[in-house]
């Protein structure tokens, strides 16, 4: 039989029809970090685009500002990227004291320090769980967590609690340190150094791991600024950007730490990345103890107090990029506007030209990889 | 200590006296045999399964620094009871636009295909269910059938996520039954039967993985594949595809699908014990309590990998098993027919 | 950071009376945001907006990372009609504007001019009303199409 005249008798065929379809990864799902939905269009494994759908978690805290008295707000800020509570605080105290042009004592700036960065260092291993968990090695998702259990009790201590704290207020912090807390700290450390060395010994030169990561998600250096991408994400594409070092606040002038570089871009940067990060934090938690001076923790306001007309941003290097807070004061003890420049909500924007190519897997891995919190994307 | 060796053989043959005095035919006194095996089959199943996920769950605590069930019965040894008469009593919801007849098969058929291959093992000499001269071929040949029952799952429950999922068994069972098989051949060839029985007898001198060490890694690679275990558990990777062919299934039917697992976790150990690490093969205790103790070091093994690897990422897994599994035992079968040929001239000298 | 006046100069600009924000005219903002990013080393950080008495005040905040010591913001701010408010899109300037500008369109009602896909981020596609407006009457019933008014606790 003629194949060839059959064939165009029946007409235009492929012999092996394929054809795309769509997957919603989320918004409920056990990997996507909070309800985040990625509507994927797909051809067998492979992802021909991607949208991002977000405001699952939108609890209008924008518009819930403008009737909460400037101290009233302060723990909706905890809130915000709830994994980095006392970084929020910050940005936000900071904000309230350039509108109310508010001292702050020096004792109160190395506190925040040493709250800041334990909370960053609590941030990244939440991280570096959920994206190892995301690729199933469990057990390394166990011994990071595990790490963290040391540095929340850190916190608790300082502010009574673990994860939704308001211990970085207007004018200084909440609380002094509690007894003992530098032998507390050290010991907690010293457990979070040697679990770090386990953790690493198990995931990071494990072959499978490797093959799940290396090259994987790469984000150029001029696409991320494209993107308004900051924080480690940027970090790792090879841009030296950090608001400690590059617009510094507080004490940090004083403080001897290195921003790491990375330079590839891929998944498994932006995982080294954040392993270097917690090194350089725990120097800077120990330098702030080692030379905190002794003096007041607070500069309180009066319950009455209203700022000046006027409006004010700060920013801070949060523990996922550059965060900002925008306060608009018209004189009552209510902000008129408050906004948050929230970093995770900024890089998602990539992800759209980032997933076509990706397998199901690979896109699992990146996001894992971009340490996105809801709570700030969403507000 | 012969006796204890016999044990159960003295108690069949008691059993098979008795039927004779009542007078019982020679058919009706096999078919009464045969019950009680499968009796006996199903309840060392059971009882094999809970103990299982105990270990399992303990042994994770144990790797991960915690302590694991310890509520439910002493060290919470009862928990998996706990766990499957929660299950029981759970709803099966079928979704409504799902393929009833298909979707309803499925858990059935991937449980009874494991159910069957334990009556294929030697728990100890002349211990065998049902004794194949062809047992290592039935073996395997029935364990591929569960394969389609997978996809029964995955298709039948109308969901994108579960045909994901059975698709990615599929791929990745076929992919990597060569493999599987082609380790197993270099041990048919030293022992000269596809006979468990007779592979099990043929180690007495020297257990098989001494002299098929390849062939052991690439069995122990393949067998994790083909049992969906990690790291090669994509099939049913709860942070990609929810739960994979598995996501519409609750109740009973997921239990089915979850004691199947751990069913042929067993008896896949067993079956890397018989052939590679002598089955019933050991001085001094009796032959069932070696091949218990063998099957269950090679399930520990296996339980451990679990714990410490992250999965592969699929295309990676497939290229593995087409371009170095096996070929290495393509390799390792070649090898294997010069040695013999090398040993019989030598010895014949 | 670059001095004020020199940013002021390159955009042909008036500074307002902080040092390092400028007010344009919306129909100039494409054109400034376009040489602020040719003379390179800034990030779009934030696109903001508030609702001013006078009308919607719109701000571009740019991290200036050039220039001699420490960064600095750089802000551009338009101001918006009430009744019709409408901004040049920087889209294709900055991807990043992308997600911003569809947020300040959610929740404070601006559009964007010279995009396509401009359309809810944070609330739900069918929703009523932009929230962040001082207009907008927060204790009112929830409305879910189909479905009865005010269901809830």
């Amino acid at each position: 039989m003629n194949d060839g005249a059959f064939l165009s008798e029946v007409g235009d065929f492929d012999p092996l029809e394929t054809e795309e379809y769509t997957l919603n990864l989320g918004p409920q799902h056990p990997s996507t970090h909070g309800v985040y939905r990625a509507r994927l269009r797909l051809n067998g494994e492979t992802i021909v685009s991607c949208e991002n759908v977000i405001g699952y978690l939108h609890r209008g805290i924008e518009k819930l500002a403008e009737s909460r008295t400037y101290a009233q707000f302060a723990p909706y800020t905890a809130r915000f990227d709830y994994l980095a509570g006392a970084l929020n605080n910050w940005g936000y105290a900071l904000a309230v004291e350039k509108l109310g042009g508010i001292e702050v004592p020096e004792r109160a700036e190395y506190l925040r320090v040493i709250a800041g960065e334990l909370q960053r260092i609590a941030s990244h291993l939440v991280m570096l769980a959920s994206m190892v968990i995301d690729l199933n090695a469990v057990t390394g998702w166990m011994y990071a967590f595990t790490a963290r259990e040391g540095i929340l009790d850190l916190l608790e201590a300082l502010s009574g609690s673990r994860m939704m704290l308001t211990y970085v207020v207007a004018g200084g912090v909440s609380a002094d340190l509690p007894e003992e807390f530098e032998l507390k700290t050290k010991t907690a450390l010293e457990g979070l150094r040697s679990r770090l060395d386990d953790f690493q010994a198990l995931v990071s030169g494990n072959e499978i791991f490797q093959s799940r990561t290396r090259g994987i998600g790469v984000i150029e250096s001029g696409q991320a600024l494209e993107y308004g991408m900051t924080g480690p994400n940027l970090r790792s594409c090879g841009i030296r950007l950090d608001m400690r070092r590059d617009a510094p606040y507080g004490v940090y002038p004083r403080m001897d730490f290195d921003v790491p570089v990375l330079h590839g871009g891929d998944c498994f940067d932006r995982y080294s990345i954040r392993i270097l990060e917690i090194l350089q934090s725990v120097r800077l938690v120990e330098q702030a103890l080692g030379g905190i001076p002794s003096g007041p923790v607070r500069t309180k306001l009066k319950r009455t107090w209203r700022p000046p007309v006027g409006e004010a941003f700060a920013q801070i290097e949060s523990a996922r990029g550059i965060q900002g807070y925008h306060l608009v004061s018209d004189g009552t003890d209510k902000p008129y506007r408050m906004h948050l420049r929230s970093p995770s909500f900024v890089n998602i924007g990539v992800l759209p030209e980032l997933a076509p190519g990706l397998t199901i897997q690979d896109f699992v891995a990146t996001l894992a990889s971009l340490d996105i919190v809801l709570g700030e994307i969403d507000r | 200590m012969q006796t204890l060796n016999d044990l159960f053989l003295i108690v069949a043959g008691f059993l098979r006296g008795l039927m004779n005095s009542l007078g019982f035919t020679q058919l009706l006194a096999d078919a009464v045999m045969g019950l009680i095996s499968f009796a006996a089959v199903t309840a060392l199943l059971m009882v094999n399964v809970i103990l299982i996920l105990w270990v399992d769950r303990r042994a994770a605590s144990f790797f991960q620094e915690r302590l694991g069930p310890n509520r439910v019965g002493p060290l919470g040894l009862l928990q998996s009871i706990n766990d499957a008469v929660k299950l029981i009593g759970k709803e099966s919801i079928m979704p409504k636009a799902a393929d009833r007849r298909v979707y309803r098969l499925a858990p059935l058929l991937v449980f009874v295909v494991a159910m069957v291959l334990y009556g294929l093992l030697p728990y100890g000499k002349g211990m065998t269910a049902v004794n194949l001269n062809a047992g290592l071929l039935f073996f395997i040949a029935l364990s591929s059938t569960s394969t389609i029952a997978i996809l029964m799952a995955g298709w039948g429950s109308n969901n994108k996520y579960s045909l994901l999922g059975g698709m990615r068994t599929v791929a990745q069972v076929i992919t990597y039954e060569i493999p599987l098989a082609f380790s197993m051949l270099g041990v048919v060839m030293l022992s000269g039967s596809m006979d468990l029985g007779q592979i099990s007898a043929a180690q007495h001198g020297l257990w098989f993985i001494f002299l098929q060490p390849v062939a052991f890694f690439v069995f122990l690679v393949s067998a994790l594949a083909e049992l969906t275990r990690s790291p090669f558990d994509m099939t049913e990777a709860e942070q990609e595809i929810v739960a994979g062919y598995h996501t519409e299934y609750s109740g009973m039917r997921f239990a089915l699908f979850f004691m199947a697992e751990y069913a042929n976790l067993f008896s896949v150990a067993a079956l890397g014990a018989v052939l590679f690490l002598g089955g019933w093969q050991g001085p001094i205790l009796p032959g069932y309590l070696w091949f218990i103790g063998k099957t269950w070091a090679m399930v520990l093994v296996i339980l451990w990998l679990r714990w410490t690897f992250p999965r592969a990422r699929l295309d990676k897994m497939m290229k593995f098993s087409w371009k170095f599994l096996i070929p290495l035992s393509i390799l390792n079968i070649l090898l294997t027919g010069v040695g013999i040929k090398v040993y019989q001239y030598v010895v014949g000298r | 950071m670059r001095d004020g006046a020199v940013l002021f100069k390159a955009l042909g600009c008036t500074p307002r009376e902080k040092e390092r924000e400028v007010a344009v005219a919306p129909g100039e903002l494409p054109r400034a945001l376009f040489t602020l990013k040719n003379m390179g080393n800034f990030i779009l950080l934030d696109i903001d907006a508030t609702d001013r008495p006078e009308g919607f005040e719109l701000a571009w905040r740019l991290l200036d990372t050039g220039g001699e010591g420490p960064a600095g913001i750089f802000t551009v701010k338009v101001l918006a009609d009430r009744s019709d408010p409408r901004v040049p899109s920087v889209m294709g300037i900055w991807k990043a504007a992308d997600v911003l500008e569809r947020e300040v369109w959610d929740l404070m009602g601006v559009r964007f001019d010279g995009r396509d896909g401009l359309k809810r981020i944070l609330c739900r596609d069918d929703f009523e009303g932009h929230p962040l407006r001082k207009d907008f009457v927060v204790e009112q019933p929830a409305r879910f199409p189909g479905g009865a008014e005010g269901a809830g606790p």
